[in-house]
């Protein structure tokens, strides 16, 4: 299976249980986890930054769609992978320039993905409640939402990094 | 045009990252509501002054096109009064006969009709006074046809031309009408005195009658000019008559006559009929 065939494959599978699954969660009411966002995560660097954002959009577009949030999460979805390389880069402790290998759980220690998965998290869960709520009212409450949904979201990407890809220790 | 290529390549991630950006806010303002509202709501500190000071300015445009709808309005609201009919719709007066329609409604026959005109020359300051409209025998004006403004009494119509009228204005000495004083109820006439364009006087009140400061002067409509009930002033000053027991009343005109510009031409559908009778009385005589 070649890379394009893996990443459009992880892309259908991801969107499908977010859609399928994750977005009928509503634990306590507000916790809803983004785990779409691994099929991002795991997007090679290493292909051009238009088509990257064409296909975050693309991504974010459809989560919308289902969610009638017509552009709340393909604007996050963007802001996330305008913000991947330098995070990448900021966290990365060789200082290796133009490091274009996409961080999987074999190739990073534990902290550095924890540390690498919750940063980035943030940055989309804060986009999408805040161009959702709108308000600075009631911030505190916002804040809630951010917190837990970055928690809550942060777990169970590591949780199906963990368990799916270790098979590539070996490579 | 070969750097522009250079920098288009160098930089067209950021154009799509730009453009995708505003296509999904673009998107998120057309189908949530929610977001222009916040805005509007935060920006209303700034927005609301500058809009009023925008407005109060702009509207002085507008002014004349309202100032047509308000006086076609205005004609409207006067033409329905009850007052301009003959017989007003009393369910106990009117009940059968010649005076109900099939339905049993009461008949309502109009005797005052109202038409606008616009002042186009004026005096206040002369012996006698005169202004001039700009409605003629063309738009149906005639003589002595009694000329009301949104305040009160103008004047009567006196001379018509095609296009335009004269109309001999309540500053003038011949202009005297009939009028009566609220809440005493008693009839008087109406009079002017060279020099002060603000008040006329009202003669021939019984010095026995309880008038007060203040009370209202109508029209009393028996001159078949003017409808009944049209305010013409209050008393603004009591002076007894020394020769007779007649008191003499001050009345602070209700119109202001420096700037008047819409008046209202009142018509009397059966001034003829009218007038025809009360001539035949005086013959009798």
């Amino acid at each position: 299976m070649n890379r394009t065939t893996e990443n459009i494959v992880r892309f259908l599978v991801m969107v499908a249980l977010q859609v399928l699954i994750f977005n009928h969660i509503h634990l306590f009411g507000f916790l809803n986890p983004s785990v779409y966002l691994l099929a991002l995560f795991l997007l090679p660097l290493d292909i051009p930054k238009s088509a990257q954002y064409v296909i975050a959009f693309g991504t974010g577009l459809v989560i919308d769609i289902f969610q009638l949030t017509y552009g709340i999460h393909a604007s996050a979805c963007m802001v996330f992978i305008l913000l991947r390389p330098y995070l990448m880069l900021a966290l990365n402790v060789n200082k290796k320039k133009n490091d274009t290998e996409v961080p999987v759980p074999g190739k990073k220690d534990f902290r550095w993905m924890l540390f690498y998965t919750l940063l980035m998290t943030l940055a989309h869960q804060l986009m999408v409640t805040m161009l959702e709520v709108f308000s600075f009212r009631q911030f505190h409450h916002t804040l809630l939402v951010i917190t837990a949904n970055t928690l809550f979201t942060t777990l169970l990407l590591l949780c199906l990094e963990y368990i799916f890809i270790p098979a590539k220790k070996q490579n | 045009m070969n750097n522009l290529l250079v920098f288009l390549k160098r930089y067209f991630h950021v154009l799509t990252f730009v453009g995708l950006q505003v296509l999904c806010m673009v998107l998120i303002s057309r189908t949530m509501n929610y977001p222009g509202f916040a805005i509007a709501r935060a920006t209303k500190v700034l927005t609301t002054p500058v809009n009023r000071l925008c407005y109060g300015v702009v509207r002085h445009f507008n002014f004349n096109k309202e100032n047509q709808y308000l006086t076609q309005q205005n004609l409207e609201l006067l033409n329905a009064q009850e007052r301009n009919f003959l017989i007003s719709s009393d369910s106990v007066t009117g009940v059968e006969g010649d005076y109900t329609d099939t339905l049993g409604r009461t008949k309502r026959v109009r005797l005052y009709e109202y038409t606008s005109a616009n002042v186009i020359y004026n005096t206040i300051h002369k012996k006698n006074n005169y202004l001039m409209i700009d409605k003629g025998s063309e738009d149906g004006i005639q003589p002595d046809m009694s000329v009301l403004s949104a305040e009160g009494v103008v004047g009567v119509v006196s001379e018509v031309s095609k296009h335009f009228s004269t109309v001999i204005s309540l500053l003038h000495p011949d202009c005297q009408i009939s009028a009566k004083v609220q809440p005493a109820n008693q009839l008087g006439t109406i009079t002017w005195r060279y020099g002060d364009p603000t008040s006329v006087y009202l003669e021939d009140i019984p010095e026995h009658l309880n008038i007060n400061e203040g009370d209202s002067v109508l029209t009393s409509g028996y001159s078949n000019i003017f409808p009944s009930g049209i305010l013409i002033g209050t008393i603004s000053e009591k002076s007894k008559n020394p020769t007779a027991s007649f008191l003499t009343l001050k009345v602070a005109l209700a119109t202001d006559f420096n700037h008047i510009n819409t008046v209202y031409v009142v018509r009397n559908l059966y001034r003829e009929e009218l007038e025809t009778l009360k001539s035949n009385m005086k013959e009798d005589e």
